[in-house]
Parts: structure tokens; C-alpha cells; sequence
């Protein structure tokens, strides 16, 4: 699953395979499996800890705690020689004003991933960054430096990522912040040049969206240079977790990114179950799977439509979004919700899957497969739709890969990672559960555009898998077994990618959140736009934002 | 043929200008109106652009602290370039009112005049989205412009006049023969240079909110009121100027030669008809493509001029034209 890793065939069920032996219900035989490429990654791991042995008994990501001086080369020597890649990295207030630095690195041949910590003395909290050696970094860092107060030491960019002017106190420590009403300019890099001007776009916007601006430098037509600043949707929500009970938090998860309730919910849940040591039966994962599915199909056919509406074919929209709708009306029939909200909860789902919407189910199912299959096809016949989208908004391999993108994007610039089959979860363990995932490598437009309504079909076809099991939906929300790690990690694959919750309960009683992380999927993938329109003329900008269909909630939190 | 009476050409000009006036936003709803219905709505009802008119006349006139005493004025120049071109042109009764004073070049200058002062306008308040939208228009109006007026030529070969009444005089003095392959070349040509002129698909998207994308939008951002009004009339007045002169052209039956209650109200009732023909077929035509990437408009400019020229060559190399 690491960058560049040859694992291009769209079918390739090694990772999975070794995965899916077993996860959670039944200890896994580690030992007696060997996996090629393991033991190096045991070795990086026994080094880094200082020798000891490694327990066989340890689950989940090997948890790893380096002095500051080790920080910088253990993370690049697990990047670099490992080909581990950053998957979040985020604060935590520990005793006597302390800031710890957890990093959570996926990849290897086991995929369980490296948990890496740092403690940073009150006093000082200094960090050492790791740009320019690893750019996915960056955005995380500036998190950092404005929530924890956290000095990123020879960082190329120290401005501000989420917090605009009036906020001064890092917001995250315990003291807290309050906005000080003090404002100072954020810096827009300048272009200068005969015929060189600037573009301002939003935060607020003519269509109904989320608010974001946008700083181009273009020359006549030709885009020179985009800048993005977020923030505008920062609701402080990693905070709001804090101090409230696992079960009552499920809503705050849902609305990260309120077009992704199942994920985030899914995603959130799996990570209370992990630390809690909650057992989901067998029917809630099933049905689990059935959800995110429907919501994947409901929501890249969003994107489907938006693509086609952007370049002004407004006849074509209307017929995926009427798709689209039948997507979400068949959410809307199985939760009660259109988005699916309120039916995830940590410990399985908050109420059963009418069984008699089966027959509904599956006609919907067939008949978005069957609309799409006819809608791409007339797409494909109009030159005057795929002459906009080929070429537009190329984001390269190396770019995806220097900035850690995930999800659909990642895969229509060959970089093909999916947590389904790289490191299954819930409903994805079992092995009859093949994804089929779907990729391309021109890294333009039309190839986000393919890999979506494959990705829409695949959707369809997993949750026709996943339809009609019964049994009960929920198990008991109670911690059954003591030795869990101090940290519970979900991770899911959203619509638009990645999605990561890493959470640790108060102790020792674990009543509650202590400190909730969420990652975003769009967290990693903002920065590719940037990329992506560089060169391209300005009135293409819009059809490269809707095709990477990034969420500004989710960024900002 | 002899021109009437000068009383009688004034009531005529008065009655075309109110025409043109009052027809125009009814064009407006039927093209929307179709679009709509591809899209599997209802859509707005075909009188809403009237209402929208209204709506905007009684609403008051804004202005940017940055923009200076053009601003209010150019939308006006604009109207009043576009509502002077009509008396011009042959609606349903030939010849024009005006047609001794000037033929279809001055009418070119006219709507040249009137994009000239939108565009100037829209830099005036210095918004970027003002200069982003005059720059593109200009460019179009600058593929545009020549484009009409070798359409002109190409039609006006057969009888050697650039005249509206008398090209179409000498259309309706050949019957059916007047649909030659010359004709048809120019006419498809004129096709393409009214959606441009316009602002429809594929050049140029009407109903998008992209404020990146945008033309025409982009330019009338900064208005407001009795002055959108006017701009958004203006709109649909051009359109039915380049309409009517393409279906005067094209199919110049109907059109009344001389004074006569049935000829007239025949002349009007056919141009009524070919008006809102035209606007069907528009709304048709842009639902059945993309809008195209904004320097491909160039390639449809040089198709344009290519049949105008195949055209031209017709006519005078081959003879076929007349």
C-alpha cells in the first residue's frame, strides 16, 4: 500500500489476504505466517524501542516512543527506507503543560502501521521539521504550531493553516484561546510581471458551497500560481469530543464532513471499538458494509454529475443527478436519514436494516448500474464533453505521492491505495469481500472522472454483496478486555478517501474522551489543487475543483 | 416597389421597435424553457422574463465607490445601440424604415458599439471578474466582427447590395430557387456567429454560476436594478436582431412588399413563428452540447469564416448563387 509499491493490478489480494486471516474476533497466528518483507519492518521497530523483543500479544500499529533528537531520523528512515507514509500526525496535552506528537504511519508488509510519539517539555516545545524531506507534513505541522503552540523549527512556512487573524493563543492547550481581535496579513506569495494579475475568489462563493479563498496569479488566461486558504469553516471540533461519552459523541463524527455521515460515524465507531475492546456482531459489519457502499454510490455520483454540469452539459447532470438521488433515497429507506445520519454507532448499528426493503434495495442498486452504464456511454460520445475533460487539472504521480493523497484523486494519478483491500476493516475482513479497486494513471480530469464511476459500479456491487443478512444489529458498549492499547485507531475508506479517527479515552476508568483526532480525507488532498491548475486557463479552474470535490468542513474541523 | 408614405413608414418603425421590444423576453423564456424541460424540470413559466424585467425596473441603482460616471450610463448606450439597429433590418414588411440610411455594416457597428461600452463599463469598477469578462468578450467580439461581415458579403454577392430589403427582395424575387447552396453555407455560418454574438452554448453559458467561466455574467456583475434591467432586455433584443435577420434572409417568405392588411398581418404572424422557431432551436442546441474550452472558440470562429468564404467563392467562382 506504500507509495510506488507494485501494487497496480486492480486485483491484487495479496495485502488482503494476509489480512483478512482474521482481525480482532480471533487473535491472528502472526507467528506462524510469515510475511515477506516483515521482518525488516520488526527490526526498524525492536531498534527504534531501544532492543527489547517484540510481544506477540500486541495489536493494532506498533506503538513506538522516540527522544526529540530521534524524531526527524526515525520518521524519515521509516518514510524513506521502509516506504511508510504519513498518514496523520497530531497534539496531545499531557501532564505538566507537556505536548506530545503522535504520528500514525501506514504501510509495510504486515500493514499494521507505526504509532510514533514524541514528548515535547512544556518549557520549550520546539519540533524539529521534517520538510523539505517529507511535504505531506507541512499542512499537519502548521496544525500544530497554531493549536499546541508547538515551534516547528526550520520550517519553510510558518503561517498559520486554520486560524485567521484574530486568534493568537494556541486554542488547543488548556489554558485555551480566545480570538484577541488582533489581526496581521497572512502572506499571499506575489507574482510580479508584464501582464501578471491577481484573481481573489470567495471565501464566499456564487454557487452554494462551503466557503474557501482562493488567490490565483494568472496571466491572461493561464493560471501562474494558486494559493488556498481555509479555515473559514474551523468549528474547534476536535474539542468538542473532549469530556463527552463515547456513545454520545457519534454525531460529532457525522458531521466532519456532513456529506461522509457513514464514514465518519464508521470510522469513529471502529476507533471506540478498538480501544474499548467492543465486540460488533457479524450482521452490524455486514450491514455497516451495506451503507458505506450506498453512500460511496450516492456520493461519487454527485461527483459524476458535477463534472458533467461544469462543463455546461446541463441535460447530462440532471440525469445523474436523478441517479444520485435514487442513491440516497435507498440511504434514506434503510436509516431514516438521506445521509445516512444517527444508523452507525460504536458498537454496531442503532437500529436493524428493515429486511423487507431488500427487494427496494436491489432494484435501486440495478438501476443506478444500469443508468450510469448508460449515461457514460453517451458522455463518451460527445467530444465536446471529454475534449474539457482530458488534460485538464493533471496532477502527476510524484505529486500525489510527495503529498500523500488518498482516495479516488490518488487513484486517477496511479496511486492506488484503498483501505478496503490494504487494510480491511469491519465489513471488509471477510474474505469473500473482494474490492475491486479502480485506477488510472493520466492524473487529469477524465481520469478522476472513470475512476469515480467505476468506483460508483464497484459500489453498487459490494453493497448488493453486503444486502440481506439479519441478526442482530448491536453488542454491548462495554470494555471487555483490559489490555488495550491507550489509543483506538479507525480508519475507513470514505468516498473521498482515507478517512482516520484516532482517539484515547480518560483513564483509567475510560468513560470518556480524553482527546479525539479526526483526519479528513481532504486534509491531504487540498493542496493537490494547487498543483493540478497550474498551467491550465482560468475558466477550467472550476471543472479541476469539482473533480477532486475536496471538503472544506473536513479540512478545517 | 415604392417606399410609402413617410407617415406611414413612421407608424411602421414605431410598431417594429415595439414589436422587437416586447417580443424579446418571450425568446428569452422559451429558450430557458427548453433547456429546462431537458433537464427534467417544469421550468420557469414563458412570461417570468417579463416579470423579472419588472422586478428589476423598481429596484434601485447601485454603484461601486470605485466606479466612475461611465457606469451608469454605458448600459443605456448599449440598449439604445441595440434598439437603433431594428429599424435596419426587415422584420415583416420590406423595405426597412431606416434601410436608405444605412445597411447591415452599420448595424455591425451598432452591436460593436454596444459590446464596446459593456466591455468598458465592466473594466470601470476594476473588479477582477469586470476585466476578466471584458477581455474574453472582446476576444470573441474580435473573431465575431469580421466573421459577420464576410456573412454579409457572402449574402448581399447575389445581388450585389449589402442592403437588408434588397437582399431580401431579391430572394423573394426567386422563389424557391433562393435556397441555393451559397445561401445555406452563409446562413450556417451566421448560425454559429449568433451563438457566439449571444453568448450560448458552446461559447458562452447563460445559466452558470462559475463566476470563473463566465462571459457575459461576468461583465454586468457590478449592476444592479433599472440598469440590469436594461442589460438583461439588451441581451434579449440582440438576440432577436441576429434571429430575425437570419430567418429574413433565410426564408424571406411572408415578408410583405407592399402595404396591405392581410400581407402585413401574415408578415407579422410568420415573423413571430420564425422568432420563436429560432429561440426552440437555440434552446435545443444548447442542451445537446458542452460548453467548449474558452480558446476553442477560435476553431468555431474558423469554421464560420470557412463557410462564409465557401460561401463567397460559390457564388462568384462557380456561379451557383444566383
Amino acid at each position: 500500500m506504500s507509495a510506488g509499491a507494485p501494487d497496480h493490478g486492480s486485483e491484487a489480494p495479496l495485502l488482503s489476504a494476509t489480512r483478512s486471516q482474521g482481525e480482532r474476533t480471533a487473535p491472528p497466528p502472526r507467528s506462524q505466517v510469515e510475511v515477506p518483507g516483515a521482518r525488516d519492518e520488526r527490526k526498524w521497530v525492536a531498534a527504534a524501542r531501544g532492543g527489547p523483543t517484540l510481544e506477540e500479544a500486541e495489536e493494532g500499529p506498533w506503538e513506538v516512543v522516540v527522544a526529540l533528537e530521534r524524531w526527524r531520523p526515525s520518521v524519515l528512515s521509516l518514510v524513506h527506507a521502509l516506504r511508510f507514509r504519513l498518514a496523520t500526525l497530531w497534539g496531545e496535552n499531557a501532564h505538566g503543560g507537556d505536548v506530545e506528537v503522535h504520528g500514525i504511519f501506514l504501510g509495510g508488509a504486515e500493514c499494521r502501521g507505526v504509532h510514533l510519539r514524541v514528548d515535547l517539555p512544556g518549557a520549550a516545545r520546539k519540533l524539529p521539521s521534517l520538510l523539505p524531506d517529507l511535504p505531506t507534513a507541512l499542512y499537519f505541522e502548521r496544525e500544530l504550531s497554531e493549536m499546541f503552540g508547538v515551534t516547528i523549527l526550520a520550517s519553510p512556512d510558518t503561517r498559520p493553516l486554520l486560524l485567521h487573524e484574530r486568534h493568537t493563543a494556541p486554542p488547543m492547550l488548556p489554558a485555551g484561546g480566545e480570538p484577541t481581535g488582533v489581526r496581521a496579513p497572512f502572506g499571499f506569495p506575489r507574482t510580479e510581471g508584464e501582464g501578471v494579475y491577481e484573481v481573489p475568489v470567495g471565501p464566499v462563493h456564487a454557487g452554494v458551497i462551503e466557503p474557501g479563498h482562493f488567490r490565483f496569479q494568472v496571466r491572461g488566461e493561464e493560471i501562474l500560481n494558486l494559493e488556498v486558504r481555509l479555515g473559514y469553516a474551523h468549528k474547534g471540533t476536535e474539542r468538542l469530543f473532549e469530556g463527552l461519552e463515547p456513545s454520545q459523541a457519534t454525531v460529532l463524527a457525522e458531521s466532519i464532513s456532513g456529506d461522509m455521515s457513514v464514514a465518519g460515524a464508521t470510522a469513529y465507531a471502529l476507533a471506540v471499538e478498538d480501544v474499548l475492546g467492543v465486540p460488533v456482531p457479524p450482521a452490524a459489519q455486514t450491514a455497516r458494509g451495506l451503507l458505506l457502499e450506498l453512500e460511496r454510490a450516492a456520493f461519487l455520483m454527485g461527483d459524476v454529475a458535477g463534472i458533467i454540469l461544469d462543463v455546461g452539459y446541463a441535460a447530462g447532470a440532471a440525469e445523474a443527478n436523478v441517479l444520485r438521488e435514487q442513491a440516497y433515497g435507498t440511504l434514506e429507506l434503510l436509516t431514516g436519514s438521506r445521509l445516512g445520519r444517527g444508523a452507525v454507532v460504536p458498537g454496531g448499528l442503532a437500529r436493524p436494516v428493515p429486511a423487507e426493503a431488500r427487494v427496494d434495495v436491489e432494484r435501486s442498486l440495478d438501476a443506478v448500474r444500469r443508468g450510469l452504464a448508460g449515461l457514460v456511454d453517451h458522455v463518451h460520445d460527445q467530444p465536446s464533453i471529454m475534449d474539457r475533460l482530458r488534460g485538464t487539472g493533471v496532477i502527476s504521480l510524484e505529486v500525489a505521492e510527495a503529498l500523500g493523497m488518498v482516495g479516488p484523486a490518488a487513484r486517477a494519478s496511479g496511486l492506488v491505495r484503498d483501505v478496503r483491500r490494504d487494510r480491511p476493516y469491519g465489513p471488509y475482513v471477510h474474505e469473500r469481500v473482494r474490492v475491486r479497486v479502480a485506477s488510472r494513471s493520466e492524473g487529469d480530469v477524465e481520469a478522476r472522472f472513470e475512476v469515480k464511476v467505476a468506483e460508483v459500479l464497484e459500489a453498487c456491487r459490494l453493497a448488493r454483496h453486503f444486502l440481506g443478512e439479519g441478526g442482530p444489529a448491536t453488542g454491548p458498549l462495554i470494555s471487555s478486555r483490559s489490555a488495550r492499547p491507550r489509543h483506538g485507531l479507525g480508519i475507513v475508506e470514505s468516498p473521498r478517501g482515507e478517512f482516520l479517527v484516532a482517539l484515547r479515552p480518560s483513564e483509567p476508568a475510560k468513560k470518556v474522551l480524553a482527546r479525539v483526532h479526526v483526519r479528513d480525507p481532504s486534509f491531504l488532498n487540498w493542496p493537490a489543487i494547487e498543483y493540478a491548475v497550474r498551467g491550465n486557463i482560468v475558466p477550467d479552474f472550476p471543472l479541476c475543483n469539482k473533480s477532486l470535490n475536496l471538503s472544506y468542513s473536513g479540512f478545517d474541523r | 416597389m415604392t417606399a410609402p408614405a413617410p407617415w406611414v413608414q413612421f407608424l411602421l418603425l414605431v410598431f417594429e421597435l415595439a414589436l422587437v421590444l416586447g417580443i424579446s423576453p418571450m425568446l428569452v423564456g422559451i429558450m430557458r424553457r427548453v433547456k429546462a424541460r431537458s433537464q427534467r424540470r417544469l421550468g420557469p413559466p414563458l412570461l417570468q422574463p417579463y416579470r423579472d424585467l419588472r422586478k428589476l425596473f423598481r429596484k434601485d441603482r447601485i454603484y461601486a465607490e470605485s466606479a466612475s460616471t461611465l457606469t451608469p450610463y454605458a448600459p443605456w448606450v448599449s440598449f439604445v445601440a441595440l434598439v437603433s439597429a431594428v429599424p435596419f433590418l426587415p422584420w415583416f414588411f420590406v423595405p426597412a424604415p431606416l434601410g436608405f440610411a444605412g445597411d447591415l455594416i452599420v448595424v455591425v457597428g451598432l452591436l460593436a458599439l454596444s459590446r464596446f461600452m459593456t466591455a468598458l463599463a465592466a473594466l470601470d469598477a476594476g473588479s477582477t471578474f469586470g476585466g476578466m469578462g471584458s477581455t474574453r468578450d472582446m476576444w470573441i467580439g474580435a473573431l465575431a466582427e469580421p466573421t459577420f461581415l464576410l456573412v454579409i458579403f457572402a449574402w448581399g454577392a447575389p445581388s450585389g447590395s449589402t442592403q437588408a430589403s434588397v437582399i431580401v427582395e431579391h430572394g423573394l424575387s426567386l422563389g424557391l430557387a433562393h435556397l441555393s447552396p451559397a445561401l445555406l453555407l452563409a446562413s450556417t455560418a451566421f448560425g454559429v456567429l449568433l451563438l457566439a454574438e449571444t453568448g450560448r452554448l458552446p461559447v458562452d453559458n447563460p445559466a452558470t454560476h462559475l463566476e470563473l467561466t463566465m462571459v457575459h455574467e461576468a461583465m454586468v456583475l457590478e449592476y444592479t436594478g433599472q440598469d440590469l434591467a436594461v442589460i438583461e432586455w439588451g441581451k434579449g433584443i440582440k438576440f432577436v436582431l441576429l434571429a430575425g435577420l437570419l430567418t429574413a434572409v433565410l426564408l424571406p417568405w411572408g415578408i410583405a412588399t407592399a402595404l396591405g392588411a392581410g400581407a402585413l398581418a401574415l408578415g407579422v404572424g410568420l415573423l413571430l413563428v420564425k422568432l420563436s422557431s429560432t429561440a426552440w432551436l437555440v434552446g435545443h442546441l444548447e442542451t445537446r452540447v458542452a460548453k467548449w474550452r474558452l480558446f476553442r472558440v477560435a476553431d468555431l470562429s474558423t469554421l464560420a469564416v470557412a463557410l462564409a468564404l465557401g460561401s463567397i467563392a460559390l457564388t462568384y467562382l462557380v456561379g451557383v448563387g444566383s
